[in-house]
């Protein structure tokens, strides 16, 4: 799972999604920022444009907006992105939505940018419309804020809904509801157990794939962990000992591969059924590439 | 004369009228953007055009035009950021094209913003001062009334992005053109009613200090073209079919208006004519399903 709201082009997403697919991986994820913090800001391209372009250009692994926020586009306009790249992927698109949350995009290009209450209901009425066009026979929908009263042709083939968050309650509900995966940031295991048994709840019975997604920090050795834990504190004005806490409350994966194993097999244990590995410098494929073998068990 | 091809369908005949294209040696396709294909028929399927379009930079050399997008479907930030991205996904190739939307009824069915037309044409204005601010680097944001951007300078920059203006050459289209865009559009006319505008539009862009031979000239028109009659006859009678219309008044409306059509020589000197008005490429729209018929099409568009 990439970042390339933070600098990448689309060469650079190429190359990692390449060598995803070529290792066997399920997916290549990335994120629908529209800009980060910089001066520059750094080159964010479009996340459904990108995943388009990668349509063509690969073959077998998944393709994934994780997630993309309601905000930006009229659901109209998510409806017909996503069946337009799933026709094009034959079915390999995945469409994850969420809510929004990064003022500052939101605000720099004048996107509207309401109050976190406001920015749920159009969430909720967005699933509603997106349900209402994706499902069959004629589309009718009349939400507070969407309406739908259309023949929305063509329907997706293989295309799989995410629904992405991080709260303990309302976001696992509404994936059982509306899902096909219901994707969450690495939590400890009890919390992650708990976050699933919520969706399984409200999904009851019906298949809905949990997934957990996150940035661990590993090395091959001790040595090589600490070189990089350290690196990373230093970015963060952190002392390592700090950030390594932090890391260790999240319950990411850290460390050698004995300990990621570890982290990995309770995350498992607790309903996880695939993690995403998020990497954020795309100028740094080798780093990604040996942190991904590492938390596969490589 | 430069000739490109409008066309649209699924993934598959659009791939595959590219490929076509370059064979013909033709310069650019282009894509419509609507979410019904017609405003009298919501069975048929639709596509979004710029995830099309995004495909097809990786499937094609031409040059990708989009031809043209109604301004409240996007936000200016979202055709913003796609615009860059196919532009860099395509070394360079992308012509982003924005109208105000005019098929009531793809509005209304999916809920789109549809506001009366003098808004959705401030709207037009407002979102290209948008791009041109968001695409020049260190330019200082943009305030409107419908739109803002910050004063910062977003990135990626585009290589090579054009901006295009399509419509009917309407004194509010002329001012955005002028002040804003690289390419206009006007929709098939007679050549003189393409020249007044070619005129009115360059004498604003010369007043806003622009070089008005910086601006390029096209325009587009659906494909009814052959150059045998009984080509020509079948053409008109599928069309009549497809639409409900009589023969008669097809061929009428074709007239009036303006559009390049007609068996024998006739559809290449009317597009030679608009050539001698000022356009400088011509975009048959070939809504056939048969590719003989793009051939047939063509041939008597390029004379």
């Amino acid at each position: 799972m990439t970042e390339p709201h933070l600098g990448g082009t689309y060469g650079q997403q190429l190359e990692a999604a390449r060598w995803a697919e070529a290792e066997g991986l399920v997916s290549f994820a990335r994120c629908d920022h529209f800009l980060s913090d910089g001066d520059p800001t750094p080159d964010a391209t479009d996340a459904f444009a990108v995943l388009a372009g990668l349509a063509r250009d690969t073959t077998d692994i998944r393709l994934c907006v994780l997630v993309s926020p309601i905000t930006f586009r009229h659901p109209a306009v998510i409806a017909k992105n996503a069946v337009t790249i799933d026709q094009m992927s034959g079915g390999r698109f995945d469409l994850g939505v969420g809510t929004g949350w990064m003022e500052l995009e939101h605000v720099n290009l004048g996107f509207p940018f309401p109050e976190w209450r406001e920015r749920w209901a159009r969430f909720e009425d967005a699933l509603n419309y997106l349900d209402a066009a994706f499902g069959e026979g004629h589309a009718s929908y009349e939400g507070a804020y969407y309406t739908l009263d259309a023949d929305v042709k063509p329907k997706p083939t293989g295309m799989r809904r995410v629904l992405g968050g991080s709260g303990p309650k309302r976001t696992p509900s509404l994936a059982g509801e509306w899902a096909d995966e219901y994707n969450f940031f690495i939590c400890p295991p009890d919390e992650a157990r708990a976050k699933i048994e919520v969706m399984r709840a409200v999904a009851d019975g019906r298949n809905v794939e949990a997934t957990a997604m996150g940035g661990p920090l590993v090395g091959r050795t001790e040595a090589e962990y600490q070189e990089r834990l350290a690196k990373s504190a230093a970015k963060r004005d952190l002392q390592p000992k700090e950030l390594e806490d932090r890391y260790k409350n999240n319950g990411f994966p850290i460390g050698t591969p004995d300990r990621v194993a570890e982290t990995v097999a309770a995350l498992e244990d607790a309903g996880v059924e695939r993690i995403y590995v998020q990497w954020l410098d795309l100028d740094d494929l080798d780093a990604m590439k040996e942190t991904v073998d590492i938390v596969r068990g490589g | 004369m430069e000739f490109g091809v409008q066309v649209r369908g699924d993934w598959d005949h659009v791939v595959g009228v590219a490929q076509w294209a370059e064979d013909r040696g033709l310069v650019s396709i282009a894509l419509p953007d609507h979410y019904l294909q017609r405003g009298d028929n919501l069975d048929e399927p639709a596509w979004d055009h710029l995830i099309h379009l995004a495909g097809l930079a990786r499937e094609t050399s031409l040059e990708l035009v989009s031809l043209v997008s109604p301004v409240t479907f996007r936000h200016p930030g979202v055709l913003y950021k796609m615009a860059v991205t196919i532009d860099e996904i395509s070394g360079g190739r992308f012509t982003l094209g924005l109208g105000t939307g005019w098929m009531d009824e793809e509005f209304e069915v999916f809920g789109l913003p549809y506001p009366e037309l003098d808004v959705r044409t401030e709207m037009l204005e407002e979102a290209m001062a948008y791009m041109r601010a968001a695409i020049t680097p260190g330019d200082k944001g943009f305030s409107g009334k419908h739109y803002q951007l910050a004063d910062f300078d977003p990135h990626p920059h585009p290589t090579n992005l054009r901006l295009m203006i399509g419509g009917a050459g309407r004194p509010k289209g002329r001012r955005i053109v002028a002040l804003y865009c690289d390419e206009y559009n006007v929709y098939a006319r007679k050549p003189e009613v393409y020249r007044d505008v070619w005129e009115a539009t360059r004498a604003e862009a010369k007043a806003a200090g622009r070089d008005a031979d910086s601006i390029f000239w096209t325009s587009a028109g659906p494909a009814l073209a052959a150059k045998k009659d009984t080509d020509y006859r079948r053409l008109l009678g599928a069309m009549a079919e497809k639409t409900g219309q009589s023969t008669d008044k097809i061929e009428e409306t074709y007239e009036e208006r303006g559009y390049p059509h007609g068996a024998g020589s006739k559809a290449a000197e009317m597009v030679a004519a608009l050539g001698e008005a000022g356009c400088q490429r011509y975009f048959p729209q070939i809504f056939a399903e048969d590719m003989a018929d793009f051939d047939i099409n063509l041939d008597a568009y390029q004379g």
